[in-house]
């Protein structure tokens, strides 16, 4: 019973007491009385039916405040927020630093959809970032954190999705080929995925000269595709868990990839490829893949790898990556899994170049709330002739909050 | 005069080819796989994207639908 109704009885009920009282007994006949009590039923049903009005009244506004009632449309935002603390040592200058989270940045998104009938969906997508102190862009040359200080774009697209030919995108967001080098379903992408770099990306090496040498976004790259981008992109339907893409790129590139996702009787698959040419205006074309297995026991092994044909001369800078985790269920909260990586990539700035990287991580799910509480251990090692690098160590530990 | 093309194509262990090899073995996993019985399709989500799932003010559903049916998005 709502408060309004309780108050509702309550000051019937000490009317009843307050006429009783003010009535002397001796002066009232049964037949009066009787009335008297009559009148104030009347009187308290009607102040019932009275106050129903009401809170159904109430109730409804509150439900126009967040659904129109036209099942036909939908306007919806989302978003996230990913800060955590890190430790990086060069072993020439070592720092802390706040930062926000690249393996999956800040953000807000908008999702505006209308079904023109029962098979054609048209929406917009608004999808924008702001990180602040980002870790793939951080140095430790900053004297102060690193910017931009406002929002960044992710995806600005109109889409038309029909169940039996497919989905057409116009706008800036994923290339066909995007995201085919980090299929992972080990859950810990949070803190570890194929992108290494996105930990402390920004982060130098140093000979121990006390100059900065290259950042390991410089050495290393998991070649995932052509990133977002302006382009119009065509998905395929579904077909036995296949699905492929191809997308036009502003600037004259193109590319294409392939997805597949399958369970077999609890042993979940994915796995991705993707060519992509951009020789028209970043003088290269690309070759990757990956695929991830979690098996009904926790145990995920995910592996990536891609290959980039450079026009001019040299050595074609390749990629590889495996992982390991375990997920399991310890507390209430939500799964919590462990895991090891492994990620190289050679002759990518300079040929000749042996980029290596391991980690291990810790996530722990906190499932009601929407966080992942996540802590990971990062190792970089540069080789290079002519040349001698301390490793790079990093640590970060944060949260992810969806809100 | 050789050009960077044939350069690449006549060496036995290079990197491309190490790498056209890894990407075969990744396909041909799946397709093997595939052809296994009793296969349901798999909704693989990028790793990049906001998780589905509850919120932390957003509830069950995850996100605020500010006009509209609260039906499942087509995205998701």
């Amino acid at each position: 019973m709502s408060m309004v109704g309780k108050h509702g009885y309550l000051y019937g009920t000490a009317m009843i007491v307050a006429l009783a009282a003010a009535v002397p007994a001796a002066a009232q006949t049964n037949e009066e009385l009787k009335s008297e009590i009559q009148f104030l039923k009347e009187r308290l049903q009607k102040l019932e039916e009275k106050q129903n009005k009401l809170e159904q009244k109430s109730a409804a506004q509150d439900q126009q405040v967040i659904e129109s009632g036209n099942d036909k449309v939908k306007l919806s935002i989302s978003g996230q927020v990913n800060r955590g603390v890190l430790f990086a040592d060069n072993g020439d200058d070592s720092e802390v630093f706040h930062v926000d989270n690249d393996n999956s940045s800040t953000r807000l998104r908008f999702i505006g959809e209308g079904e023109l009938d029962s098979d054609i969906t048209v929406g917009t997508q608004i999808e924008v970032q702001f990180e602040s102190n980002s870790t793939a862009a951080i140095s430790f040359d900053q004297d102060s954190p690193a910017g931009p200080n406002n929002f960044t774009e992710r995806k600005l697209e109109i889409f038309a999705d029909s169940k039996t030919l497919g989905r057409l995108w116009i706008g800036q967001g994923d290339t066909a080929s995007n995201g085919t080098s980090e299929i992972d379903l080990s859950g810990t992408a949070v803190v570890a995925y194929s992108g290494i770099g996105d930990l402390a990306g920004g982060l130098e090496f140093s000979d121990g000269s006390g100059a900065l040498g290259p950042s390991i976004s410089d050495v290393f790259s998991n070649f995932d595709g052509l990133s977002r981008d302006d382009r119009a992109r065509y998905d395929t339907p579904g077909l036995y868990g296949f699905k492929g893409s191809v997308s036009a790129i502003d600037g004259g590139a193109w590319d294409a990839g392939i997805t597949y996702g399958g369970d077999f009787n609890g042993v979940k698959v994915a796995a991705a490829a993707a060519y992509a040419n951009a020789s028209s205006r970043a003088g290269f074309d690309q070759y990757n893949g990956s695929v991830s297995v979690l098996t009904p026991i926790g145990i995920s092994v995910t592996a990536a790898a891609g290959m980039r044909e450079d026009d001019g001369s040299g050595d074609d800078p390749v990629f590889y990556y495996g992982k390991l985790a375990y997920t399991f269920s310890a507390i209430d909260f939500g799964d919590t899994t462990f895991g090891i990586d492994f990620a190289q990539t050679d002759d990518l700035d300079v040929a000749g170049d042996e980029f290596r990287s391991y980690a291990i991580f810790a996530v722990q799910n906190i499932d009601d709330i929407g966080t992942e509480l996540y802590i990971g251990a990062r190792n970089h090692e540069l080789d290079r002739e002519g040349a001698s690098f301390d490793d790079l160590f990093a640590v970060l530990a944060g949260a992810r909050v969806k809100f | 005069m050789m050009t960077g093309s044939n350069q690449r194509l006549l060496q036995p262990r290079s990197n491309r080819a190490l790498s056209a090899m890894a990407m075969v073995g990744l396909l041909a996993l799946a397709v093997v796989l595939a052809g296994c019985a009793d296969v349901k399709p798999l909704e693989y989500r990028a790793v990049d994207q906001i998780k589905p799932g509850p919120g932390l003010l957003t509830g069950e559903d995850g996100e605020f639908v500010l006009y509209g049916s609260s039906r499942k998005s087509v995205l998701d």
